[in-house]
């Protein structure tokens, strides 16, 4: 049994704009062993960026509030940090990754003190010791040249190679867990698969723990060993990968798996949408929030707010009905 | 780089033809001749006003005197003035020195305090240090320049007689014009710094450095002011004109000797070789502000830099 290096409770985040209090993340509870992969999947908007920034106070408040919960990082509490020692673990024990390479990397600074800078205020070591550890970063996430590289400014780096200074820079304090906010989403598919590649390889060398965020369930499949997917602020469905593929059980994921394309299968076959729009997020949820958009509702659902239940062995979701799917040979 | 600086000393020679076009159309469109406004009042009977004109050249047609006017000026002679008959390059030097030493002085202060209380108002947002930065600003813009520097008179020189009131002396002098002129150029600069910072501090890259778990402070000065002085550099460049401009009040209250002071004075007797020198000189200086200006620009602007390289 390896032990548990997070675990969220019952999170609850709100926006207050001025239409309103947007309900982004309503009592999202998940946890993650060492060395886990865990995939949070889910349409944009749906919450699961909100939930990994809402841990580490990424997001900006006001307007946003986390309202409720506990995040145990290591057995603490990292909603009751206070600022500055939720900076320790920012970049120190949590490396984080974000969805758009283009913007995420300053452009007035090179990219060697972008990467010696998390390594200055996080580690005790002299300016030289951190440029040389600069370049053996660049040289570990696959950048080319890594010593002539680190003078550049990020508009001299294409977009998958920014990423990888990205990488460079979560990874640079040897983090113990890796949160990967839609990496891939930015880039074209060649450089995406490049990219989950390196992390993949970095992962078994650095023995990480990730959470990666995607609305990609076809990147989960080969990257996560457990999944959780996330409707309008709720989790609806958490389960070991091969679980959610084999036996989804929850009508949104369901209605994922079956919105996917399949190859090889009968290319007359079309793709089957979801009906229907996501809710408005300004209405505090009552009730399921798929509700709507669910073939298969019973009295139930019209009644109360589903809450997470055990359906198989670390299979759980937040569904009523008992919906069984049959996937149709499918192979993810 | 080079090719820059070229071309925009290139492009401000039809600025600076332009502006003295102007001040000479005007000044000539004014009614009143220097003849008539110094020699006018004792005039003994007899005195041939024409003759006079004819001396100074101001009977010529009015292409002709501007023309002259310019190609002496190419040559770095701004003519005589009517009224001292000494140089004009000889009398506005004092003035020019003097000026720009106030508004060195000014946009100095300016820059500082501007940009401080526009930090601080960024770096705390929406709270009371933001409203008073605000406040600052709305004061220093509202109040006219000369109200503001009789009532600083009145305080510090007056009632308190920590400052001189005027005059030109040592750098104790400077002070209250310096700070009084800069007042306006503190609230334009501040809410430009504010507005800009807050932009930037949107930015994902913004997101980036914070999840790298560096403070407030370090993100705010490393990270986002390199990024959003870009229109605060703008604006000091446009602030340093109107500094310029609004040396004239400054300098009337403080009795400070300097080029405003010298104009306004020029322009009341109508002495056109000095008042088309000095506008000229200001126009020089101005075109300068704004060369430099771009060769800051590039200069902390890595994009602009390597692209040249390479």
């Amino acid at each position: 049994m390896s032990s548990r290096i997070l675990e969220v409770n019952d999170l609850v985040t709100r926006f207050h704009t001025q239409d309103g209090t947007v309900h982004a993340v309503n009592g999202v509870s998940f946890y993650l062993n060492e060395g886990d992969t865990l995939g949070i999947v889910g349409e944009s908007g749906c919450g699961k960026s909100v939930t990994v920034l809402s841990i580490l106070r990424l997001i900006p408040e006001p307007p946003a509030e986390v309202a409720r919960g506990e995040a145990l990082f290591d057995g603490q509490d990292l909603l009751r940090f206070s600022e500055r020692e939720l900076r320790k673990v920012r970049g120190g024990k949590i490396g984080l990754i974000f969805q758009d390479p283009m913007t995420s990397l300053n452009p007035v600074h090179t990219i060697g003190s972008q990467v010696s800078e998390v390594m200055r205020e996080h580690l005790d070591i002299s300016r030289e010791q951190a440029n040389r550890r600069v370049l053996e970063l660049l040289d570990t996430v696959g950048i080319p040249d890594a010593a002539q590289r680190a003078r550049d400014f990020p508009h001299q780096f294409s977009g998958g190679m920014r990423q990888r200074v990205m990488i460079a820079i979560a990874l640079a304090c040897n983090p113990r867990l890796l949160i990967a906010d839609e990496p891939t989403t930015a880039l074209d598919v060649t450089i995406q698969a490049q990219i989950i590649e390196q992390v993949k390889s970095l992962r078994e060398q650095f023995g990480m723990t990730v959470i990666w965020i995607t609305h990609d369930l076809g990147i989960v499949a080969g990257l996560a060993n457990r999944v959780i997917v996330m409707y309008a602020g709720f989790v609806v469905e958490h389960a070991a990968v091969a679980d959610l593929y084999a036996d989804p059980r929850h009508p949104y994921t369901i209605g994922l798996l079956q919105s996917l394309p399949n190859l090889g299968e009968d290319e007359d076959e079309r793709l089957v949408s979801i009906d229907g729009r996501p809710p408005d997020m300004l209405q505090e949820p009552s009730l399921c929030q798929f509700l709507p958009r669910c073939r298969y509702a019973i009295e139930r659902c019209r009644e109360e707010l589903p809450i997470l239940r055990e359906v198989g062995d670390g299979h759980q979701v937040a569904c009523w009905s008992d919906v069984r799917f049959e996937p149709q040979g499918q192979d993810l | 780089m080079l090719r820059i600086i070229v071309n925009r000393l290139l492009l401000a020679i039809p600025v600076l033809v332009g502006v003295t076009l102007l001040v000479f159309l005007i000044l000539h469109s004014v009614p009143g001749d220097p003849v008539a406004t110094f020699y006018g009042m004792d005039l003994a009977p007899g005195d041939d006003l024409e003759a006079m004109r004819n001396e100074l050249g101001l009977d010529r047609p009015l292409s002709a005197q501007y023309l002259d006017f310019l190609w002496q000026a190419v040559q770095g002679d701004l003519g005589n003035s009517i009224k001292t008959r000494r140089p004009v390059l000889q009398d506005l030097s004092q003035g020019v020195v003097n000026t720009a030493q106030l508004a060195m002085a000014s946009i100095f202060i300016a820059i500082v305090v501007g940009m401080s209380l526009g930090i601080l108002a960024a770096y705390k947002a929406y709270s009371i240090w933001d409203n008073i930065s605000l406040s600052v600003s709305l004061f220093g813009i509202s109040l006219p320049v000369f109200w503001i520097g009789l009532l600083l008179i009145w305080l510090m020189s007056v009632k308190l007689a920590l400052l001189p009131s005027g005059g030109k002396g040592d750098w104790r002098n400077l002070i209250l014009p310096a700070l009084t002129l800069s007042l306006a150029s503190i609230a334009v600069i501040s809410r430009v710094t504010r507005a800009s910072l807050l932009e930037i501090l949107n930015e994902d890259y913004i997101r980036t450095a914070r999840s790298k778990g560096l403070s407030g402070l370090v993100i705010m000065l490393r990270h986002t002011l390199p990024n959003g002085i870009f229109p605060v550099i703008t604006v000091v460049g446009l602030q340093f004109g109107y500094l310029l401009a609004g040396t004239v009040l400054v300098e009337t209250v403080f009795s400070w000797p300097g080029l405003g002071r010298y104009l306004v004075d020029a322009i009341k007797f109508r002495d056109y070789p000095v008042v088309q020198g000095g506008v000229l000189i200001v126009a020089v200086v101005f075109v300068v502000i704004n060369l430099l200006v771009d060769i800051l620009y590039y200069a902390l602007n890595p994009r602009l830099r390597t692209a040249e390289r390479g």
